[in-house]
């Protein structure tokens, strides 16, 4: 078991052609990247040592960078999550039969298509000048400066409800304002959950190649209107992992 | 321009947030052995949401430690912890 050698796969793409792709050193050891295929279905994979990968910084980029150098060459790249290896080749293979379904309607969908993200954090400042002018809130905030800690117990709760009512609604207005601008050039868009208080826009979007420019455009442009309010991190381009769910798992067949 | 997107090794969070979870995700069972066995598709939605993430494990876990425990896949699965810290330096 130890040193066997397992096949890690990174992606689908759409091809009939084997192809190869940048290696990378995994382990002191230089592994080619070449595809298995299936119809004109193909998984992207490389054969390495069989054992469980760690989601650890190496790791992770690693799966990362595979998937980046096949973006680069191809226009229907279908992301697989993080630390997938198998036994033999002929695994990878039935893998693709099953999936084949599932990858026919996919490849249309997203060829030509990038996942960008964008996440808006609000600047701690103007949160607080934000906050700071809302006359209820400052009372309450008095009521729980003159009491104790004890009597004021229910008063700063009530102050914490009115701090999540507050940063709920920068949330819709930046929603309006940035996600709604951004959604008409975008194929598909995903809001996912804030992560911390001061994310105000966490989403994914999918866009179509040609339009990558006016995307990135659009975000600067919002960005030259919103830059002293909120943090923009943008990113990409991704392969539509925030669209593309397909979670699979294993029957024994009696 | 003023804002350019990137995926490079900065925005290791914003790795993380996709690769745990998204996309095709397998089944750890399913990796072990998949001839003879039937794979089913659980779920297969396209172009909708995913509403986990992993992130949390990540954090749970100190990911950004180099090494995990060895049993680390069976939490991977499994633990959740309730809250997470958006940390990263927003450049």
């Amino acid at each position: 078991m130890e040193n066997e050698n397992g096949i890690y796969v990174f992606c689908g793409i759409q091809t009939e052609t084997p192809s190869t792709f940048n290696s990378i050193l995994m382990d002191g050891e230089e592994r080619e990247i070449y595809t298995i295929h299936y119809k004109d279905a193909a998984m992207v994979v490389a054969e390495m040592p069989m054992k469980i990968y760690h989601p650890d910084k190496d790791n992770l980029m690693m799966h990362q960078q595979v998937i980046s150098t096949v973006m680069n060459k191809k226009d229907t790249v279908i992301p697989i999550s993080f630390g997938n290896i198998f036994h033999t080749e002929e695994d990878v293979i039935a893998l693709l039969k099953s999936l084949y379904p599932q990858l026919e309607t996919l490849f249309p969908k997203i060829k030509g298509k990038i996942e960008v993200g964008l996440k808006a954090v609000g600047k701690k400042e103007w949160l607080q000048k934000n906050i700071n002018q809302n006359d209820k809130v400052m009372k309450k905030k008095d009521v729980v400066k003159s009491k104790s800690e004890a009597a004021g117990y229910f008063d700063r709760i009530q102050l914490g409800e009115m701090a999540k009512n507050f940063v709920k609604s920068m949330r819709d207005d930046i929603q309006t304002n940035i996600h709604d601008e951004l959604t008409p050039i975008a194929e598909a868009d995903k809001l996912n959950e804030p992560i911390g208080e001061k994310m105000l826009l966490n989403a994914a979007y999918l866009v179509d190649r040609e339009k990558e420019a006016a995307f990135d455009k659009k975000v600067n442009k919002l960005h030259d209107i919103w830059k002293d309010r909120v943090d923009f991190k943008y990113t990409g381009p991704w392969p539509a992992y925030n669209f593309i769910n397909i979670k699979l798992k294993v029957e024994e067949t009696s | 321009m003023a804002i350019q997107k990137s995926t490079d090794s900065s925005s290791l969070a914003e790795v993380i947030d996709r690769i745990l979870d998204k996309g095709i995700v397998i089944d750890a069972f399913a990796r072990v052995s998949v001839v003879g066995i039937e794979l089913i598709t659980v779920e297969a939605r396209v172009v909708v949401a995913s509403v986990d993430t992993w992130l949390r494990y990540a954090e749970a876990v100190g990911l950004l430690r180099d090494e995990i425990e060895e049993d680390g896949l069976s939490d991977r699965l499994s633990s959740r912890s309730d809250s997470v810290e958006y940390d990263e330096e927003v450049s």
